[in-house]
């Protein structure tokens, strides 16, 4: 199943029914203690929808832990929407107890590994729930002791927690990086993969690539989508996730079937015998 | 130094980056691509802000606005991991804060109060308004608030607002619950006295009359009240059974 990163800035088209999506995804800060006509248009959605929910602001980075009361207040979040999934970004948006609001990378290595770990631990304890991690995008690394691939593997393991693969993110990450995507991929640990998102990004300069979410998905990331599918041999739910500059849903719609039918025919795949 | 305290400094340092602009050296960071990290994280604040007080950022001019959203993100520790309400603690800095401002336009601390209760009331849990059996009663809006300025920030444009305007002016903002937005009204002393009463229980219209009678005779009560009623019924103020 595809389903949308449900925005304010596409509410009113959307509820015309001009997407059909599989399920909703949306980030708990926009929504914990927000009523008025957007919640009321998202109450609606979800009457509909199954709700995924992708937070922001859980900063499971954080050298001084992660904000108890924030997390009961996400579980009771997702308890009242029924959300079928709870996923994090591997990176920390809160230091020295201040909010920053954006994702910034973690420093890979062992203390991190963790600091982290126990963090998500801890989450997942509060929750009673495994969430999921994505892999996020990063521009520069921090004081880096350990390979991004063995900071992941690491992490996932310690904490016992599930894995977001955002496939474009990994795409950027070897641009910026200068690493081969289709060798990072096969190194992870795909029984952990409980989610794939899917976006587009920004090239800003010859040699660096944002991940704006503010583009659609270039060939090159369909091609590693298709790729990665090849590789798992599993279904997951995938998300299209479209932040800004939205184009036409019918745009959106189409990025969604393309996903879609890659998916299907991926997993279709006929293994052939091969002589040993 | 142990290194999980050199992991934790790095990372302090490269948030402290992120909120200042000072950049100092990091091991491993890509110094022609860290400015991205500042860059980003600066233009979410402040298009944050820039949304949350257009009034205040046109009164200030792009230059002197950059440099506010500067000096609160840098020396404060935002509290909220909700962006929305992030422009909150923005307002309380500047109150708090900046003297300067404060100084120079005598109605910032009003204006900043009006243009952060317009956000509150527009994203506010929704409240569930109950009726009781008699249907002569008048209900209040529950998704409200009340506030008293010194300024008429929500009638003057702010530019044009000087020391001659200073004044008691009172000002309800609500949600209209059929469209979501917010809507104000000014309110005079006798009609905010209507309200707070409103506010601890439903009334008759009798009751209202006599409220509206500690401030006027009876026939203005009757007449101002059903201008009011008018008024109020139809932008969902006030609601009826």
């Amino acid at each position: 199943m595809v389903g949308i990163g449900y925005r304010k800035d596409f509410a009113e088209e959307f509820s015309e029914n001009t997407l059909n999506p599989a399920f909703v995804e949306v980030a708990p800060e926009n929504w914990i203690n927000v009523g008025g006509y957007y919640k009321k248009m998202l109450d609606k959605v979800l009457e509909k929808y199954p709700l995924f929910v992708h937070g922001l602001s859980l900063s499971v980075g954080s050298p001084e832990g992660i904000d108890i009361n924030f997390v009961k207040q996400v579980k009771k979040f997702l308890d009242a929407t029924n959300a079928v999934e709870y996923s994090e970004h591997l990176s920390f948006s809160k230091c020295e107890n201040a909010h920053l609001f954006d994702l910034l990378p973690i420093p890979f290595t062992e203390d991190a590994v963790k600091n982290v770990s126990k963090n998500i631990r801890q989450v997942q304890d509060i929750l009673e729930r495994k969430i999921a991690i994505e892999i996020v995008s990063y521009y520069t690394p921090i004081a880096p002791e350990m390979s991004e691939i063995d900071f992941i593997n690491s992490i996932v393991s310690e904490a016992d927690c599930n894995l977001l693969l955002d496939v474009n993110n990994v795409y950027v990450n070897g641009f910026n990086h200068h690493y081969n995507p289709k060798e990072f991929i096969p190194q992870l640990d795909f029984s952990k993969v409980k989610y794939i998102h899917m976006a587009g990004h920004t090239k800003v300069a010859p040699d660096l690539i944002i991940d704006t979410h503010g583009e659609n998905i270039i060939d090159p990331v369909y091609d590693l989508f298709q790729f990665t599918m090849e590789q798992m041999q599993r279904d997951v739910p995938i998300l299209l996730e479209r932040d800004f500059n939205i184009p036409e849903l019918d745009v959106l719609q189409y990025e969604m079937d393309k996903l879609q039918i890659i998916k299907t025919n991926a997993l279709k795949q006929p293994k052939h015998a091969i002589v040993s | 130094m142990p290194s999980s305290v050199k992991t934790f400094q790095y990372q302090i340092d490269f948030a402290n980056y992120c909120k200042t602009g000072d950049y100092n050296s990091i091991p491993g960071v890509n110094e022609k691509n860290v400015k991205h990290y500042r860059r980003l994280v600066f233009n979410n604040v402040n298009d944050s802000l820039s949304s949350a007080y257009p009034i205040t950022k046109k009164l200030f001019g792009e230059e002197k606005w950059k440099k506010t959203v500067n000096n609160f993100f840098s020396s404060r520790k935002i509290q909220s991991p909700q962006i929305w309400y992030m422009p909150k603690e923005f307002k309380d800095y500047v109150i708090s804060l900046e003297k300067d401002l404060l100084n120079e336009y005598v109605f910032l601390s009003d204006l900043l109060q009006f243009e952060w209760l317009e956000i509150e009331v527009f994203m506010m849990p929704d409240e569930g308004l109950k009726f009781h059996s008699d249907a002569n009663l008048y209900y209040i809006n529950p998704e409200i608030r009340l506030i008293g300025v010194e300024y008429p920030v929500h009638l003057k444009e702010a530019k044009n607002i000087t020391e001659q305007d200073k004044g008691n002016y009172f000002i309800s903002l609500h949600r209209n619950r059929d469209t979501g937005s917010v809507e104000f009204t000014n309110l005079s002393i006798p009609f905010v006295d209507v309200l707070e009463n409103l506010i601890d229980t439903p009334l008759t219209k009798k009751a209202i009359l006599n409220v509206l009678k500690k401030y006027v005779d009876e026939s203005t009560a009757i007449d101002v009240f059903h201008q009011f009623e008018q008024i109020t019924i139809n932008n969902q103020l006030l609601f009826k059974k």
